[in-house]
């Protein structure tokens, strides 16, 4: 046991399934109890009511509604409710790589890869992810960024059902494009052959490599050192796309020209990037540079809130970094770390965390896609298995901060402000996770139940 | 009216949220005849709503067929102010019980016609039979709802202004701001509280003590507007020790002589008691 503090679950109980009442018309209210809510301020036991697809205030409702307080209740059973994880750099799972998604011939098949990705992730714990492309030609780059663009929430794309209700996928957020533009060193990291390798951002590098698509990718890992990338990077974050730094040999001071163009992820900290040196610590300095978004919890979530109000942003009381280029000057949090936990040293965990705990975002590693993993193998490499192991290797108290770096952290740098928080207006895409292990036990996309553990099938939905 | 005093605050609470427990199921309510409670506000009842809520999660009792009436809220403060009686209520009963939203009832304070409310909220108590039960708890100048020091003791609901040292209590709760208390508020009037078929009295703490002897040893005064619970047939009150501080020995002694508690909860036939009140440990 990971520890002492939680009630320990009782799912194991056989609940007698309650027959479904009919469906209320109009959004249905759902209240969850006996959950310990996962929050930027600790676990919190509560509970937590959300209106068809959208977690609500719960007071104004009851006020509201003339007759039921409630449409229907789900009993939490002690297990943790979290936001959906949101996964940022997905290469692939259940047997489909999304590199291979790029050939000229396999529109088709791209569609129901997609498709059939996007039911199945929701048992991994994930509702929403960016599938990530290694460096290929720039025809087939064009091809990924266009067939795996963003999705909408709802509805699916053709009617599935789980539990006899209508149940939702889980979000596809536009492309994360690992590359072209990469370090030859780490060419061979990514995968891919060499000759898609990119060595310069100048001039029309950037559309000619993306087939003129750049502009619409959701995310793009390039290394900062070369020529031209300081001008592509301000592009980049000019229409929207976020940029992390990586697979790089690039200098410190070189990341802060990254950052103050609008660089916001340092993808896969330490790994395909030179180690930590004295005199010039490179992309893992920023880690330790106390300018560049180190908050503490409540400032975390004052930022999150800022932004899901979009508050104009107010002069921070650290000074300015000033670079070759432009002034940077961040906001708490500001710039994120991606992690594979589960292939890092637990000292380099420490590192990570002891500098920056609230910038840490959790990568997968689901073996690219590779093999026909078993479910059970994947949910290995998944995000919440992630979290858990950050959860041990830091030692932390209880486990909340590290299963937010696998959904708040994710939704900050992508700037989602509805997503991965656990507040009246957010967008209600919820896990049940056993407070033991962290395994997922149910998983909610826009409101609707989209996958629940055999043991917890039938107990989950009590019609008030 | 019987005096029941209990060693702590927390078996005050205890007994009362067992009492009315025993109230709504020896009642049976059903749609058609559901049990009808009065609710107060404040810090007294609110240990006393914990314990409801742990009896309804353990399954002992079910609020689907009681309706409440409130007694009291603040007039212009919006609905969703964390101070409003109605987030009061919702954050610390109704959210964690099964009660239906049409069966709650509070005093609408921005209601457009206040006089109206008023009336509406009379009729309304008086379409369901009237309250079988009135939970009430006292402030420390013997007010019951917001009937301040000098109200009619025959009064009904209605507009009421606060007495300065209500609003200087009660700036507590606005950032100790006395500009930002509302000054007036709707409340059931002490006729309206006395109409019930039983009134139960919660008074805790040392800070409450004068107000206790008031109600019990002073007589009937429109200064300490609790005390006209003398004039009812069926009226409880339930103390801890800190509250009985300025009444007199032998006041206190009487009715921790009596077996009331054990009559309240319907424990065991009045022979027995005298003997089990014996021998109730002494503390």
């Amino acid at each position: 046991m990971l520890h002492e503090r939680y009630v320990r679950p009782r799912y194991e109980k056989k609940l007698a399934p309650t027959p479904p009442a009919a469906v209320p018309s109009g959004p249905v209210l759902t209240q969850f109890f006996n959950a310990m809510l996962v929050t930027e301020r600790g676990l919190v036991q509560g509970d937590l009511w959300m209106l068809g697809d959208k977690l609500v205030d719960p007071q104004s409702q009851f006020w509201e509604r003339s007759a039921k307080a409630v449409d229907r209740r789900v009993d939490c059973q002690g297990m943790l409710l979290a936001p959906g994880m949101i996964d940022i750099m997905l290469y692939g799972a259940f047997g489909v790589d999304f590199s291979r998604c790029a050939e000229a011939d396999a529109e088709a098949q791209v569609a129901s890869d997609l498709a059939m990705v996007r039911r199945r992730l929701p048992e991994l714990g994930v509702t929403a992810f960016c599938p990530a492309v290694r460096p290929c030609a720039p025809a087939d780059c064009a091809r990924a960024i266009q067939r795996l663009g963003k999705t909408a929430r709802l509805p699916p794309p053709s009617r599935d059902v789980v539990m006899g209700e209508e149940t939702a996928w889980a979000q596809c957020l536009g492309v994360h494009l690992d590359g072209p533009f990469l370090d030859a060193l780490h060419a061979a990291s990514t995968g891919s052959s060499a000759e898609h390798v990119r060595s310069s951002l100048e001039g029309n590098a950037l559309d000619e490599a993306c087939g003129g698509r750049a502009l619409e990718a959701t995310l793009i890992t390039l290394a900062p050192e070369l020529p031209g990338a300081v001008t592509a990077i301000s592009r980049l974050v000019a229409a929207g796309v976020g940029v992390g730094l990586g697979r790089t040999e690039a200098t410190l001071a070189q990341c802060y020209d990254a950052v103050a163009a609008g660089a916001r992820l340092v993808t896969q900290v330490m790994s395909a990037m030179p180690p930590f040196k004295h005199r010039d610590p490179g992309p893992v300095g920023l880690l330790a540079d106390g300018r560049v978004g180190k908050a503490d919890a409540a400032d975390a979530a004052d930022a999150a809130d800022a932004d899901a109000a979009n508050a104009k942003a107010v002069a921070p009381p650290w000074p300015a970094i000033r670079s070759a280029t432009g002034t940077f000057t961040g906001a708490p949090g500001d710039i994120f770390f991606s992690l594979a936990v589960a292939n890092l040293h637990s000292c380099s965990v420490n590192l990570v965390h002891g500098a920056n705990p609230h910038g840490i975002v959790l990568l997968s590693d689901l073996g690219s896609g590779s093999g026909d993993a078993e479910a059970a193998e994947a949910s290995l490499g998944a995000i919440p298995s992630c979290a858990r192991q950050l959860y041990l290797k830091t030692g932390a108290a209880d486990p909340s901060a590290a299963i937010l770096c696998g959904s708040a952290h994710p939704a900050r740098l992508l700037r989602l402000p509805n997503k991965g928080r656990l507040t009246a207006g957010a967008d209600a895409d919820l896990l049940l996770l056993d407070p033991d292990d962290l395994s997922v036990k149910a998983c909610y996309v826009a409101g609707q139940l989209a996958w629940s553990h055999p043991n917890l099938r039938g107990a989950l939905w009590f019609h008030a | 009216m019987r005096l029941i005093i209990e060693d702590t605050p927390e078996e005050v609470a205890d007994l009362v949220a067992a009492y009315v427990v025993k109230k709504i199921n020896d009642f049976a309510p059903t749609a058609a005849k559901p049990y009808v409670l009065g609710l107060p506000t404040g810090s007294t009842p609110l240990a006393c709503y914990k314990k409801l809520i742990g009896l309804y999660k353990e399954q002992k009792v079910s609020f689907q067929h009681v309706v409440t009436f409130n007694m009291d809220e603040y007039c212009g403060l919006p609905r969703d102010h964390p101070e409003s009686y109605h987030s009061f209520m919702w954050e610390n009963l109704f959210r964690h019980i099964d009660i239906q939203r049409q069966n709650v009832n509070i005093l609408d304070g921005n209601a457009p016609d206040l006089k109206v409310e008023c009336d509406r909220y009379e009729e309304k108590i008086k379409s369901y039979g009237g309250i079988k039960l009135f939970l009430a708890g006292i402030g420390p100048d013997g007010h019951i709802a917001f009937n301040e020091p000098g109200s009619s003791l025959s009064s009904r609901t209605r507009i009421k202004t606060l007495a300065q040292d209500t609003i200087i209590a009660n700036a507590r709760f606005f950032g100790g701001d006395v500009t930002a208390v509302p000054r007036m508020a709707l409340t059931v009037g002490v006729g309206t509280v006395l109409d019930a078929d039983e009134v139960l009295v919660l008074i805790t703490g040392a800070h409450k003590a004068y107000a206790l002897e008031k109600c019990i040893e002073g007589g009937v005064n429109h200064m300490f507007t609790a005390s006209a619970i003398q004039m009812h047939p069926k009226a409880i009150v339930v103390c801890d020790e800190d509250a009985t501080l300025e009444m007199r020995v032998r006041t206190a002694k009487y009715f921790k002589s009596l077996p009331h508690r054990e009559e309240m909860l319907g424990l065991a036939r009045v022979e027995t008691l005298m003997e089990s009140s014996a021998k109730r440990p002494k503390k």
